[in-house]
């Protein structure tokens, strides 16, 4: 799901694509967008899934206040995907609980 | 305050020493009271990590690792055993300790170090290599050289267990107060025979000075120094792992961290020298804080972004060799001393037992109490230096 005219901000502009991988996944992004718009582009809806009762949660807020769309970004968990941007060969995983520390 | 007239065992501080020794008394029929100053578990009590080091310190003495192991590995299986009785979950987890190495030189002498424990009779001590280290511990830096590991070591919520033991003690009839603080002990020629309290005298001929940090000013005769540490406390993260981590660099405790069941990391290990009077304030100043917390940029760089959410600062003791005080007080019948600790963890389970068993059977303990002797200081004054902080004082006893 993009918006690709928006009757205010106009027409989307042409930017350099990069790619991300998602859970193994690998998706294609725009240079410097938050993750987070990505994965919503992608179809991607569920970010994480809470400690205690394990239910999925995704973007919310959208401006980094409420950490509800936090993922494991390269190794590191509790990012927030709406205030971070992509990079090239980025890896994202799904965050169960607290998540897991891989560096 | 309705204190009672009389009582068979007074037990001054509700600490998880004072508990510790309450429950066990209680347990065995005893007509126990503990008189607490402020409230359970308002000193070192609640403030410390909860780690169990069983073996802390770089004791290089084989004699003296051997007999420290016995009290230690005694105090492991109680806390397992306290773990079964409470009807309180005090988050015992066993995740094992490390002594982590920063420097070639500092892995040397931690290999040196597992070799002489290992000689001493030590068979769970091991030295693991940096790069298992890096795999056990993924958010450290990455140039760890080695660690000395005990996988018997780890943590608990010594707030948590200090409740579970007043709740313990309750339950088989001892008779808490808190709010209650003692003015003096009172003693004859013979030895003790009560303690006054706000303007009360309660009848005893047992106390117990369980006041760790601040026994002195009840017992002056034995000279305890209180030592202030400060814990920065980090908001809830994923297991890093939870096991306590130590780093001494040369002679100088750099930091030490552990983390709780619920994620939050406990930072501490840097706090400033100060006067003897100084070392029972209980808040941070801002230079502390800022040191503390860069401990975790500078050693786990990874976890640096993550929040902190609280600080606060507690006092523990030292005595002139490093081990605490546990016994009875020379010239004073019925007096017994139980402070003196800078590793609560490593003896809460022990003390009590051996308090207890000393009031219950005359004097007679399942293990000897010398060791602990209090009568090694008996009116010995000590040059302590002034101000002071941990790495100064362990310097001082050289002690690391």
């Amino acid at each position: 799901m993009r918006i690709v005219d928006h009757p205010i901000l106009g027409k989307l502009k042409e930017r350099k694509k990069v790619f991300i991988e998602v859970d193994g996944r690998k998706i294609e992004a725009y240079e410097g967008e938050p993750i987070a718009a990505a994965l919503l582009a992608a179809g991607v809806r569920v970010f994480r899934y809470t400690s205690k009762e394990k239910e999925p949660r995704g973007l919310f807020c959208a401006i980094g206040r409420c950490t509800d769309c936090v993922m494991i970004v390269d190794g590191i968990p509790n990012v927030r995907t709406c205030v971070t941007s992509v990079r090239d060969g980025m890896k994202i995983e799904t965050q169960k609980g607290l998540g897991k520390w891989r560096k | 305050m309705h204190f009672p007239l009389s009582c068979e065992v007074v037990i001054i501080g509700g600490g998880m020493m004072g508990l510790s020794t309450a429950y066990r008394l209680a347990q065995a029929g005893c007509d126990v009271i503990v008189l607490e100053w402020r409230n359970i578990a308002s000193g070192a009590s609640g403030r410390n990590g909860g780690q169990i080091i069983q073996l802390d310190g770089r004791d290089k003495d084989q004699k003296s690792i051997s007999q420290r192991l016995i009290y230690a590995k005694e105090n492991t299986k109680l806390l397992d055993e306290l773990y079964e009785e409470l009807d309180y979950d005090f988050e015992l987890n066993r995740c094992g300790s490390f002594d982590v190495a920063f420097s070639k030189k500092d892995a040397e002498e931690l290999m040196e170090l597992v070799e002489i424990q290992r000689k001493a009779g030590d068979k769970e001590i091991e030295f693991l290599e940096g790069d298992e280290v890096q795999r056990l511990f993924p958010v450290l830096r990455k140039d760890v050289y080695g660690a000395r590991y005990r996988p018997t070591d780890g943590n608990l919520e010594p707030l948590k267990l200090t409740y579970g033991l007043a709740k313990a003690a309750k339950k088989y009839g001892a008779k808490i107060f808190t709010h209650s603080k003692v003015d003096k002990i009172l003693v004859d020629h013979i030895g003790v025979t009560g303690v006054s309290i706000q303007g009360r005298t309660i009848k005893t001929k047992w106390v117990v000075n369980a006041t760790n940090a601040w026994a002195s000013i009840l017992t002056p005769e034995v000279d305890i120094l209180p030592l202030r540490d400060v814990a920065v406390l980090t908001e809830e993260i994923a297991s890093i792992p939870p096991s306590p981590i130590e780093t001494i660099i040369g002679d100088e405790l750099v930091f030490t961290t552990t983390q709780t069941r619920s994620g939050n990391v406990l930072v501490g290990g840097r706090t400033e020298a100060r006067f003897r009077k100084d070392q029972y304030k209980e808040d941070v100043t801002l230079e502390e804080l800022r040191e503390n917390v860069s401990i975790i940029s500078e050693f786990f760089p990874s976890i640096s972004n993550v929040n902190v959410i609280r600080a606060w600062a507690g006092t523990m003791a030292f005595t002139a060799d490093g081990f605490p005080c546990i016994g009875p007080m020379p010239g004073v019948k019925g007096l017994i001393i139980s402070a003196g600790f800078n590793n609560g963890m490593g003896y809460v389970a022990i003390t009590g037992k051996l308090v207890s068993e000393y009031i219950l059977h005359n004097g007679k303990t399942s293990l000897p109490l010398d060791p602990f002797d209090p009568a090694r200081f008996y009116k010995k004054k000590i040059k302590w230096p002034e101000p002071y902080n941990y790495s100064i004082i362990t310097k001082f006893l050289g002690r690391l």
